[in-house]
């Protein structure tokens, strides 16, 4: 890659990563619609432990789990249908016919979504921790930021690949978008440890990114009391490999996405 | 318009890039960006994607907005604006690039009649300015065509029928005569017309109860048949006007019907 690609690269990112770190927060919605809602289904997690008497430290997985929720959101509605939207929009064919490349406009994506939503995620846990006295006791606080960096590059690495995957298949992204929406709430371990599922049922939920991160910086966060379904450094190498999957296959699908278009003057199914 | 220059070669499927960085496209009745962001915002946007540094890029979109007039609105929301508005913001991203190709796809669809004056008024102006570069318009309207390019292809079901100066294919109908005619009501007497030896094509359209019809004639003297034809039809005569043959004319002519109804048989 030449320098010239990689400045081309770097400025389509940050270009496309504006509207959402910008725009976004222009509409004050958010504080309700993106903090307050989620806050409001995690606190009833909360108070169901809490009858159950389950160990404090439960109330914290509830509250990361509610965080780190608008990430997933996030993925699959910003994400992953975004090209069809913008499809929709009209400003597909303007960022494809740019020389900016397309996987520099679902890098900005990501990056926007990631720091748009590290915003909101940050909030739900302050309050959160605030409202239920969850104390964090991080054993390693580098590991546990590596570990929710490396979380976010492979979730928004599927997230780029599901936007391609959307546009060539999705005749309407907003079915396909609610599909995988609530089972990965189960299957993830957002509002309880992964480990109370059958073992081989977590492990294939560890395809998923966010089933190995939340797991993981449970494990970092509340040492004492998470036993979690892998030791955390394995937890940490399945990320990294999921990240680097993830990111080839969205490339490869982008590519594939083109070939289709040049091939039968199209972007998306026949039927559209 | 078809290209006027010779532009460096590159081959489609292989130097995909490079091609990028030389053209660029507006389609008409479509805006740009996020309603989010404001008009400078969604314009910088789209000129990092063509790679332009900061400094040049605000540099040509604060020249823009000012040929435009849309200084003040620069900090305005996309989403606060009229559609009028959003759409020269539209061509103001699709020029911003300083593109060696640009294809625009009805500029001025649904536009007023001022804004689409200065609309053309601009193309007109960046094109003299850069006599290297090439518009590749799409248009339905005639008139458009007619002031702006300097070739035209008319094309017909994927077809093209004729391609060159909009004044040699007006030449094509040199030899004929043109009329324009008025007629109270509309309808019945419009076959009678087609019959008659030495009219070449005949089109109307209807227009708050009346009909407005084109004549193409072999020469001038069938208009008297004509005319007697459609007295006799029961049509009355509101107006009648010999004219120059417009490029819609050369459409009907070369097509075998109307914009209009070529518009409407078009595809999705």
């Amino acid at each position: 890659m030449s320098r010239e690609a990689v400045i081309l690269f770097l400025r389509t990112m940050i270009a496309r990563a504006y509207p959402r770190i910008v725009g976004q927060n222009r509409e004050p919605s958010w504080v309700l619609i993106d903090v307050g809602l989620p806050l409001l289904g995690t606190s009833a997690y909360v108070f169901i432990y809490r009858a159950l008497q389950a160990p404090e430290a439960y109330i914290g997985f509830v509250i990361l789990g509610g965080a780190m929720t608008a990430f997933w959101l996030n993925v699959l509605w910003s994400m992953s249908s975004q090209l069809y939207w913008e499809k929709e929009s009209g400003n597909l064919p303007l960022f494809i016919i740019a020389p900016g490349p397309m996987m520099g406009i679902l890098a900005g994506m990501a990056l926007g979504g990631m720091l748009a939503t590290t915003l909101r995620a940050s909030v739900i846990v302050l309050a959160g921790s605030l409202l239920f006295g969850v104390r964090y006791a991080p054993a390693d606080p580098l590991a546990l930021i590596g570990t929710f960096l490396l979380t976010l590059l492979a979730l928004y690495g599927l997230g780029m690949l599901l936007a391609s995957l959307f546009l060539m298949w999705g005749r309407e992204a907003w079915h396909l978008s609610n599909l995988p929406q609530e089972p990965i709430y189960l299957l993830s371990g957002f509002y309880f440890p992964i480990r109370a599922l059958v073992f081989w049922v977590g492990a294939l939920a560890s395809l998923i990114p966010l089933t190995l991160g939340l797991d993981a910086m449970r494990q970092l966060l509340f040492p004492q009391a998470a036993s979690g379904l892998f030791p955390v450094g394995i937890e940490i190498a399945g990320l990294a490999a999921l990240s680097g999957i993830f990111l080839l296959a969205a490339h490869r699908a982008l590519n594939a996405m083109e070939r289709l278009a040049r091939r039968e003057g199209r972007l998306t199914e026949r039927r559209r | 318009m078809v290209p006027r220059v010779q532009h460096d070669r590159h081959a489609v499927g292989a130097q995909a890039g490079a091609i990028r960085r030389r053209i660029n496209m507006v389609a008409g009745g479509e805006s740009c960006g996020y309603g989010l962001l404001t008009v400078r915002e969604n314009l910088w946007m789209f000129s990092q994607f063509y790679g332009l540094d900061d400094r040049t890029a605000r540099r040509r979109i604060e020249e823009l907005l000012e040929r435009f007039g849309l200084q003040d609105r620069g900090d305005s929301k996309m989403l606060d604006l009229s559609t009028g508005l959003r759409q020269k913001v539209n061509i103001i991203r699709g020029f911003l690039t300083d593109p060696q190709i640009l294809f625009l796809d009805e500029p001025t669809l649904g536009l007023d009649v001022n804004a689409a004056r200065q609309i053309r008024f601009f193309i007109r102006e960046w094109i003299r300015e850069r006599p290297g570069r090439t518009i590749l318009l799409t248009t339905h309207y005639m008139l458009e065509a007619d002031e702006l390019c300097d070739r035209v292809a008319i094309i017909d079901r994927g077809r093209i029928l004729a391609c060159d100066a909009p004044g040699n294919l007006k030449r094509q109908l040199q030899r004929d005569a043109v009329f324009s005619l008025e007629i109270d009501g509309l309808g019945g007497w419009f076959p009678a017309l087609q019959g008659i030896p030495g009219v070449r094509q005949a089109y109307y359209r209807p227009r708050d109860g009346r009909a407005e019809v084109d004549l193409i004639l072999e020469e001038e003297g069938e208009i008297g048949p004509v005319i007697s034809a459609l007295t006799a039809h029961g049509a009355h005569i509101l107006a009648l006007r010999k004219r120059e043959p417009t490029l819609e004319d050369v459409f009907v002519r070369l097509v075998g019907r109307g914009l209009s109804e070529a518009e409407e048989e078009e595809p999705e």
